[in-house]
């Protein structure tokens, strides 16, 4: 995202696109600075996907600019602009070997044999698909499949990579060690990229910046530790990561949780106080400083963690709560108290429904 | 189901009664027609099965036969003319449906079916009626155009169907590198759809040869297609000269679906 004084390399600004009488995008702005990595977040129907076609020249904004690298992108059209596509399917020409297929944008653009041949070579070398030259898309793995999409869409060096739920057809052992791979070699080509997907984990693991968007718009633009710490409103904290949601009342801008405790808060009245999992800590019933009391549910091992889920009196809905995986384990069924271990880390939001859904 | 594996009597009997529709329904398509062929090739003269002897003089009495040569040609051209029609009139409507972004797209594999919805003899006096009210006579050029009506449907169908199937994204990625919408079209989307166009012109050739009904009412008088000429003959004729028509007529059908299962073989086309 830009930052103060730094020129955006992709601006978006004030796009708006309608599908009849859905606005799929509304007054949408958003900047990626170059060499960034960004990440269009949000769940389907967001507009994530239209804001991706837009830029890359599919669908036509009814109002807004697009801007690459100074220039009006808008005005480009769909084949002459300098933006290459991964698509969500990969949309890998069947009839086409990997060599045809990666070669196909250099062969259009006319570019010399020689240089076709050379840059083509490099491309597959990039990937690591020089010795599945001749396969033909049917006869590769959905991992390489993958690599021959990016390859086909890097080796126009183009300015910019777009990236459409690229890993959503994955299974979610190969996801994991993709993203990774596609994150590096994306640096290690230094091209900004911007990213669209559902998937949170895949937003935060991948990318420099993230934009979660809801309703057509960019709800909150920014590093994902920024986002995850310090979300703007209750639904990025809900979509990024999990969140505790405590029904209270806010009273000359403070919430005042049960057990005395104190919160900051900008709104008055109806309020959700939203604590992170891992800002929770379960302790003995009646012990000091814990705002909640409540029963576990149940326990579940999540990696180095255990998931515990609390049932806590006065909470709508069950309270999750991550501690490492040592000491002493609760057992369903048994009576707990709930701390917070960081009060400046829970976050007050005006009460919304579906804050609590 | 691994060969050996422990299977259920239920399992067995559905496997068997599959197994034997399938044998029935293989035989229902191939017998007639291996009745057919073994009938042409009768000594004796007159049909009858099981045939007696082997021999060619059926099929030379054919190649004798200046009348049926030249129904045989007229349906070969028919045949061709209605695929060729076909082929430039369907391809085009199931792009438009397929891709097109006018409001009423969705119309016309619909409009193309309604020559359908009217017996195929009602077609032809139809078509003989209103071609007479234009001053169209009947003719092999009039009796292929309506057979292409009747017909067309079966080719925008394939290659829509071919279409529906296609993922959109393969034209944007084309587009994406670079390609203009005609560079597009010739090498990612036109090579996709040619199975179904191949298919489809089979499919219009065959019916172009072997149409009857729409076609004994607007054919030429004096170019009947072999169908019709078919028809009086075996009102007449009963040597096995019929058999050997059909003889030739399940060669030129094998030898046409030969060529599309080879060109289409040949084709790295997954879906």
């Amino acid at each position: 995202m830009s930052g103060q004084g730094v020129a955006a390399f992709l601006d978006v600004a004030g796009v708006s696109k309608a599908f009849g009488a859905h606005a799929a995008l509304d007054d949408c702005t958003l900047a990626v600075r170059q060499g960034e990595i960004v990440t269009l977040l949000g769940a389907s129907g967001c507009g994530k996907t239209t804001l991706l076609r837009i830029i890359a020249g599919f669908v036509a904004p009814d109002s807004g600019t697009v801007r690459l690298g100074g220039q009006d992108a808008l005005a480009m059209p769909v084949n002459r602009r300098p933006i290459g596509v991964v698509f969500q399917s990969y949309a890998l020409f069947p009839h086409m070997t990997v060599a045809r297929n990666v070669g196909y944008g250099l062969r259009v653009r006319g570019v010399p044999r020689e240089e076709q041949r050379r840059r083509l070579a490099e491309a597959l070398e990039l990937v690591s698909l020089t010795a599945f030259a001749d396969r033909y898309p049917a006869q590769l793995s959905g991992g390489q499949q993958q690599r021959v999409a990016l390859a086909r869409a890097l080796v126009l060096a183009p300015q910019l990579l777009l990236l459409d739920e690229p890993f959503s057809a994955l299974d979610a052992k190969l996801r994991a060690a993709m993203q990774s791979e596609v994150r590096r070699l994306i640096k290690s080509v230094g091209i900004t990229a911007v990213f669209v997907t559902h998937d949170q984990d895949e937003a935060m693991g991948i990318s420099d910046a993230i934009a979660v968007m809801r309703g057509g718009r960019i709800e909150q633009a920014g590093p994902p530790a920024e986002v995850y710490d310090r979300p703007a409103s209750a639904f990025v904290a809900d979509f990024v990561g999990a969140a505790n949601h405590w029904p209270d009342e806010a009273r000359g801008g403070r919430v005042t949780l049960p057990a005395g405790l104190s919160v900051p808060s900008r709104v008055i009245g109806r309020v959700s106080v939203m604590v992170r999992p891992h800002n929770l800590e379960p302790c003995p019933v009646g012990a000091e400083g814990a705002a909640w009391r409540g029963r576990v549910a149940f326990v579940r091992p999540s990696g180095p963690f255990l998931e515990i889920e609390v049932l806590v009196e006065g909470a709508p809905l069950p309270f999750r709560v991550t501690v490492p995986r040592a000491g002493a384990v609760p057992a369903p069924g048994e009576a707990v108290a709930l701390r917070v271990r960081d009060l400046s880390a829970c976050f007050v939001f005006p009460r919304l429904d579906q804050a609590a859904a | 189901m691994k060969r050996g594996a422990r299977t259920s009597i239920g399992d067995r009997i559905g496997v068997g009664l599959v197994l034997a529709l399938g044998v029935l329904g293989l035989a229902v398509l191939v017998v007639p027609s291996l009745i057919v062929l073994a009938v042409s090739f009768d000594t004796r003269a007159f049909v009858s099965f099981p045939p007696q002897g082997f021999t060619l003089r059926w099929y030379a009495a054919l190649a004798d036969n200046a009348q049926l040569v030249r129904a045989i040609v007229n349906s070969l051209w028919s045949g061709l003319v209605v695929m060729v029609l076909c082929i430039l009139l369907g391809v085009p409507a199931a792009l438009a449906s397929g891709r097109g972004r006018f409001r009423w797209r969705g119309a016309v594999p619909v409009i193309v079916l309604l020559p359908h919805a009217v017996p195929g003899v009602v077609l032809g006096v139809a078509v003989l009626f209103a071609g007479s009210a234009v001053g169209l006579r009947p003719s092999l050029a009039l009796q292929s155009f309506a057979v292409t009506a009747f017909i067309l449907a079966v080719l925008v169908r394939t290659v829509l169907a071919r279409l529906e199937r296609l993922d959109p994204a393969l034209e944007e990625a084309a587009a994406n590198l670079g390609a203009g919408r005609a560079r597009a079209f010739r090498d990612i989307t036109l090579p996709l759809l040619l199975p179904a166009i191949l298919a489809g012109a089979a499919f219009t050739f065959i019916e172009g040869f072997d149409n009857i009904s729409i076609a004994i009412f607007t054919h030429g008088m004096r170019n009947p297609p072999l169908p019709v000429e078919l028809l009086g003959i075996v009102q007449t004729e009963t040597t096995p000269l019929v058999a050997a028509i059909s003889g030739v007529q399940i060669l030129l059908s094998t030898l046409l679906v030969a060529i599309v299962a080879a060109t289409i073989g040949l084709r790295h086309v997954s879906d």
